[in-house]
């Protein structure tokens, strides 16, 4: 039996830590953020917009300014649980047409029977009685006018949910059936999971025939990035070694592995083709379209995203937001207005849940704009730029359609205001490929690291592109397929059938 | 030890450098604490967050939603740059308006800071800007984001923070028209809060709410000092159980306007 350490809880790492441990394997889990089970369970988690309690469970990323154009916001999750502590609880399939250029092994055909096994393990399921929610009602209507395809539930990993819509800082009542729920439970269950939180991985390095981390202890909070970072390192030694830190940490990880200058007796990660690294990711074409519109939508009620649009390439969905959001996140104001505050400012404002209605869109970034994206150490910290990113073709002038299908008037979003976007699904940046695609970075089929065997990464950087769907339901549908290889539940000389 | 020749010039010239300045106490960087932010300044970002999110029309503002406690907060960034920021807008305003900011009229401190903000020009905009742009970003959270007072959050009837809603349920936030706010939507009441503005900043009042089936709940809540706030999402003990729907009504205190923020069994934990 092998001593695994994972270095990451979101999706990938937590069905990494489930499926070693169940195989008897002992697992260490290291996580940067902080264990809000204790808190959740008793009753102290605040529903709150406020950035110290935001920035304990979200971090995002400094870009660089000589490289961004325009800005692009990268933010993730961060805590025991990783993204599942703040995404929407959304578990679409992606469609055959995302898989295109995708290895051998990844199909729509391939991957269901994984998108299955992850539905039935966190009980996904629309929320009951979806259509009643007069946003909802809107939403069909909107789409019914606009021309669109109608409006259909999604699939939600929500148990027990009263809608009450505070799902993105973290469910404060545990109904959000999040990694921390589910897979991570399963791992402790077994006896052989160690979680060690607050650490943050600096560097991996080899040992003889094992691996070796080293960790920076950080405090769990991004406000002083410097800080996250400061400190001795400490260190931990495993058998294998498990990459799940997400889209943006995971590529910074591997380049910090090359070139930290390393103690005696250390040796360097094995070469390993590094000339996509940190590059190729993808943005998943996240983009918001907000209205105000004369029915009422009550905007606050029901869960953060409940329905979707099918369009293809790319879905929109309706989005509840909290005003601190809109006003103050994302700056919107009524169009035509040219500042956000003021006396008129307010009194718009007013209505803003009963009349606001959002749009996210999600899919294919736009054309030349796609794997886009691409991150760098700087100093422990991961750096964001890029040089262009626009929303999937036609999916604004769909979003806008639909609000003004209800009479509605639209809203200025931070794009036409001073062309910033935000993504909150990067993936890629350490792209699988076949075994003759010889600048992938990950092998497909067991996600090894090229050159290093024993070094897997299993999260959403290995995806080569958008999902054109919310990722995570697909990054743990790739998660339970690779432990499947690595297992040998399906051996790797089978791959890809 | 020895030292190369241009090692020994340059130290030389560093010496000679500063040595004046060394002996010259008036050029001694002070290493005593910065004092916290004078009266003046208060007023000033006070005045500058009233200017973006107002009270004039008698509805709550940034002062009511203690917009003050973000601004002065050395977590939030904009503590450090108070004095440069003051010092920037009145210089500004003296300059321009012949005035310091809180000087001039609500319409001229709309004015001052649409010209040091960017928005009348971008060669009048301020080299602080940035600061200027978290004053406002601070004032929006402390009112839309109810950090410190749910007076913001209730004037854009957002339910604030609650354990769930069922689609059928009367829970939520209604704005009284006159004396009575009419309510409607299923459920027998679980929590009633009021929030209350006065016609003027009030002295301690008693206030009376009336449930829809006639029953009178008398309360004292505690003024926000400084504001018109009479009530902040104020408790009313004894209503639960009331059905939600229909007419309520609030009197004393010399209220100007008022809200109530229902919550009912059909909200509550599952």
């Amino acid at each position: 039996m092998a001593h695994v350490i994972v270095i990451g809880s979101g999706f990938g790492g937590s069905i990494a830590a489930k499926r070693f441990t169940e195989a008897g394997h002992t697992v260490e889990l290291l996580e940067m953020g902080e264990d809000w089970r204790g808190p959740v369970a008793r009753g102290e988690v605040p529903q709150s917009a406020d950035p110290a309690f935001l920035f304990r469970l979200l971090r995002d990323y400094p870009h660089d300014y000589l490289l961004t154009k325009p800005k692009l916001l990268v933010a993730q999750g961060m805590g025991l649980g990783g993204g599942s502590l703040v995404y929407s609880a959304i578990h679409l399939r992606a469609p055959q047409i995302a898989f295109d250029g995708w290895p051998a092994g990844y199909t729509r055909a391939h991957l269901d029977p994984y998108y299955a096994r992850v539905e039935a393990r966190l009980r996904v399921a629309p929320l009951p009685g979806v259509d009643e929610f007069p946003r909802s009602r809107a939403f069909i209507e909107g789409a019914t006018a606009a021309g669109l395809p109608r409006p259909a539930p999604n699939p939600l990993a929500l148990s027990g949910c009263t809608a009450c819509g505070w799902c993105v800082p973290l469910c404060g009542f545990g109904k959000k059936t999040t990694m921390t729920h589910t897979y991570l439970a399963d791992a402790e269950r077994t006896g052989k999971l160690t979680v060690r939180t607050r650490r943050k991985a600096a560097y991996i390095a080899r040992a003889g025939n094992r691996y070796r981390v080293a960790c920076w202890k950080t405090d769990g909070v991004q406000r002083d990035y410097q800080r996250v970072n400061d400190g001795p390192l400490v260190m931990v030694e495993g058998d294998k070694i498990v990459v799940a830190c997400g889209a943006i940490e995971s590529p910074v990880l591997l380049e910090r592995s090359l070139a930290a200058e390393l103690p005696r007796g250390w040796e360097p990660l094995r070469t390993f083709p590094t000339a996509r690294l940190g590059r190729g990711i993808d943005g998943t074409g996240d983009f918001l379209q907000g209205g105000f519109v004369p029915r009422a939508v009550d905007g606050f009620k029901g869960s953060v995203m409940m329905m979707h649009v099918d369009l293809g390439d790319f879905v929109l969905e309706d989005v509840h937001g909290i005003p601190v959001g809109a006003t103050v996140m994302l700056e919107t104001r009524p169009h035509g207005v040219n500042k956000a505050w003021g006396q008129a400012y307010k009194e718009r404002f007013r209505d803003y849940g009963r009349h606001m209605l959002g749009v996210a869109i999600i899919g294919r970034s736009g054309p030349g704009t796609a794997n886009n994206i691409s991150v760098r150490d700087k100093g422990g910290i991961a750096v964001t730029s890029t040089a262009a990113y626009t929303p999937p073709p036609g999916s604004l002038e769909a979003a806008r359609g639909l609000i003004k299908g209800l009479g509605g008037e639209l809203a200025d979003s931070p794009w036409e205001l001073s062309k910033t976007a935000f993504t909150v699904h990067p993936v890629g940046g350490c792209a699988m490929g076949d075994d003759d695609t010889t600048d992938a970075v990950v092998s497909a089929g067991d996600l090894a690291l090229r050159e290093n065997p024993g070094v897997h990464v299993i999260d959403g950087s290995v995806l080569p592109g958008s999902a054109l769907r919310n990722p995570s339901h697909t990054i743990s549908a790739v998660a339970e397929r690779a432990m499947d290889v690595i297992l040998g539940v399906h051996p790797h000389d089978r791959w890809p059938a | 030890m020895t030292m190369e020749r241009r090692t020994f010039l340059w130290t030389g010239a560093i010496l000679i450098g500063t040595l004046p300045a060394g002996c010259r106490p008036w050029m001694k960087r002070d290493e005593r604490p910065e004092p916290g932010p004078s009266d003046h300044q208060k007023a000033t970002l006070a005045a500058m967050a009233e200017t973006f999110i107002p009270s004039s029309d008698g509805s709550p503002g940034a002062r009511e939603s203690d917009a003050m406690s973000l601004l002065l907060d050395p977590a939030y960034p904009v503590a450090g740059y108070v004095s440069e920021l003051v010092s920037d807008l009145d210089d500004w305003c003296r300059v321009r308006h012949f005035s310091s900011f809180v000087g001039l009229s609500p319409a001229k401190r709309e004015q001052a800071l649409e010209e040091r903000m960017g928005l009348r020009g971008r060669l009048i905009a301020s080299w602080y800007r940035p600061v200027y742009e978290g004053v406002l970003a601070l004032a929006k959270l402390s009112f839309f984001g109810g950090l410190t007072r749910a007076v913001g959050t209730t004037f854009t009837e957002f339910p604030g923070a609650s354990a769930g809603y069922a689609p059928s349920s009367a829970a939520g936030v209604y704005r009284a028209d006159g004396a009575a706010a009419t309510v409607t939507g299923a459920g027998r009441v679980s929590s009633v809060r009021v929030t209350a503005l006065g016609a003027a900043a009030p002295a301690t009042a008693t206030l009376q709410l009336v449930t829809p089936d006639g029953r009178v709940h008398t309360f004292t809540p505690a003024p926000a000092a400084g504001t018109t706030l009479l009530a902040d999402a104020q408790l009313v003990d004894g209503v639960a159980g009331t059905t939600a729907a229909g007419t309520w009504k609030l009197s004393g205190g010399n209220i100007r306007a008022w809200w109530l923020a229902i919550r009912t069994d059909l909200d509550e934990r599952t």
